[in-house]
């Protein structure tokens, strides 16, 4: 009997120990990422029998638009002076009902640029972007002109020759759609827009290129989505208006249908984000309600590999769901620590060990890469690359890489504190250590709200170099799980752009 | 003499493009060797 008992306990312990090591997943994913990337230059869609230089077909740009003058005013100056033959190009504005000089400027222009800027404006808008979107479709597909639609945002600044540089890759008829690289582009950035210059650097830079190498594209970035007119056709000329992720809507839709989805991350584009939490916390948390409601339409894609499309092959569907379902991984391996803290210590620290010295390697060769990567954004934001886990999670990562040290100075600073270094000073500071891998969310929530209060802007910065950008990330995706669960409204809120993003 | 630099053609452009995709696999391998030298050093020095 005592046999038996000894043999459950040991199965539990063992099972507290993967539900811990659970938490090595989303990083193995991110590792794997990184490596596929190394391999892009074999799979860049850069062969001379894939893109054609010569070939420019007729393009329509289209930007939905609401209440945009201030951004406007400059954006569509740039995108007439994009270097692309004139006689091959349109901009069309959808005007959706906006409310401020945005008629009067886009009648302005209009009379600037005649035949080339359409004004497509709707009386009632207020819909939403995809419905926006969906009155210029209808619009421009009822002329046979159009052979290429490049939706984008007012705000976004394409450098002259990214648009030139995109459609160079229609002429393989298996594409289907082609989608640039963002790049976080305010003036004057503050350390908000640098943390998102970075992550935009990992997201798209790297992660784009890894899907590119995967032939499976998880989203278009939304303000740089180059699609055919035989791609719209295929779509039904319309573009999904149930989610609030229509952009990935679409990319998964042209794939499914056996086309490819293409990243050129040598199309650079320049576009404005939010400089502060509350402005962060709006964006993402659409986007990740979107990212949570794709995953229910399309849940039977995943891990169902297919002749037509790749987004079954296994590699997707973990790059997928590890980014979408980390902060319940995070919060599962943190109660597992301390499930297994209380029945056995020195196994739990073990199996931390494992756990960080995983993160804290995986951080620095994915953090080193993808500074290589892009070289303009390391010059800015390497700062922020460094800072981006959190100031308590590198420490955590440097207690497992050089502990010695690390015991040093812990010791001598609970000791000049008072406290000193005893057993129990011990334990407590290892249960704070196996609860930051969930605590940390908490902490970046917390962060969020006294931002929204609004009364010490002042240390918002500083408390988020403590807690990190990237557990804030999670805390927002965290919420999004709350939101959908609670059924709650999806409305499409919209982020307000100020027209401060630099010239190309 | 104009000191205005002419602008790339397409093809100029796409041999740039190309050259910052093959440059990725030598920047993967200098990320690597920089991991396998700070396990090294905590390998020989910090445990």
């Amino acid at each position: 009997m005592t046999g038996v008992l000894e043999t459950l306990a040991d199965i539990g312990l063992w099972a507290l120990s993967l539900l811990i090591l659970i938490g090595v997943l989303p990083q193995a994913a991110s590792v794997y990422q990184f490596l596929l990337l190394a391999a892009h230059r074999w799979r860049d869609h850069y062969d001379d029998d894939q893109i054609d230089l010569d070939a420019l077909p007729r393009l329509a740009i289209l930007v939905p638009a609401w209440n945009e003058a201030a951004v406007l005013r400059f954006s569509i100056d740039r995108m007439m002076d994009l270097d692309y033959p004139a006689e091959f190009l349109r901009v069309a504005i959808v005007d959706d009902g906006s409310t401020d000089e945005t008629p009067e400027l886009l009648a302005a222009k209009v009379a600037q640029y005649p035949g080339r800027l359409l004004n497509l404006r709707r009386e009632n808008g207020g819909q939403g972007k995809a419905h926006t979107l969906n009155h210029g479709l209808r619009e421009l597909l009822a002329d046979d002109w159009v052979e290429a639609i490049l939706i984008t945002d007012a705000d976004v600044v394409f450098e002259p020759t990214a648009v030139r540089r995109m459609v160079r890759h229609v002429a393989d008829p298996e594409v289907g759609a082609v989608t640039a690289f963002i790049k976080e582009a305010s003036e004057r950035p503050n350390w908000m827009n640098r943390y998102i210059s970075y992550e935009y650097a990992v997201a798209q830079a790297v992660g784009r290129r890894a899907q590119n190498v995967a032939g499976a594209q998880g989203c278009l970035a939304g303000g740089a989505q180059l699609l055919t007119r035989a791609n719209i056709d295929r779509l039904g000329g319309q573009i999904d208006t149930t989610t609030l992720a229509e952009d990935t809507v679409t990319t998964f839709l042209t794939q499914l249908d056996g086309h490819r989805v293409v990243f050129d991350g040598n199309a650079h584009c320049l576009a404005e984000e939010p400089s502060d939490i509350h402005g962060l916390w709006k964006q993402r948390l659409r986007w990740s309600r979107g990212n949570v409601q794709v995953a229910r339409r399309f849940w039977r894609v995943f891990f169902r590999p297919s002749r037509v499309h790749n987004l079954g092959r296994p590699w997707f569907g973990l790059m997928w769901w590890s980014t979408l379902l980390l902060p319940a991984f995070m919060v599962v391996s943190s109660i597992a620590l301390v499930f297994l803290w209380l029945v056995d210590a020195n196994r739990a620290e073990f199996v931390f060990g494992l756990l960080w010295v995983s993160t804290g390697l995986a951080f620095l060769f994915t953090t080193c890469f993808a500074l290589l990567v892009d070289l303009g954004v390391a010059r800015r934001n390497w700062r922020q690359a460094i800072a981006f886990p959190g100031l308590i999670s590198l420490l955590l990562m440097a207690w497992v890489l050089v502990p010695d040290p690390m015991r040093d100075l812990l010791r001598n600073t609970t000791n000049s504190l008072g406290v000193g270094w005893t057993p129990s000073t011990r334990s407590y500071l290892a249960l704070f250590a196996y609860l930051w891998v969930s605590l940390c969310m908490a902490a970046a929530w917390a962060v969020y709200r006294l931002d929204r209060t609004g009364k010490v802007p002042w240390l918002i910065g500083p408390l988020l170099f403590v807690v990190g950008y990237g557990p804030l990330l999670n805390a927002i995706t965290f919420s999004a799980y709350v939101a959908e669960l609670r059924g709650a409204s999806a409305t499409w809120d919209k982020t307000v752009k100020t027209g401060k993003v630099r010239s190309a | 003499m104009s000191t205005h630099r002419a602008r790339p053609t397409p093809y100029e452009e796409l041999e740039h493009d190309r050259g910052v995709e093959r440059r990725i696999l030598w920047k993967a391998l200098l990320s690597l060797a920089f991991v396998l030298l700070v396990v090294y050093l905590r390998q020989r020095y910090f445990l």
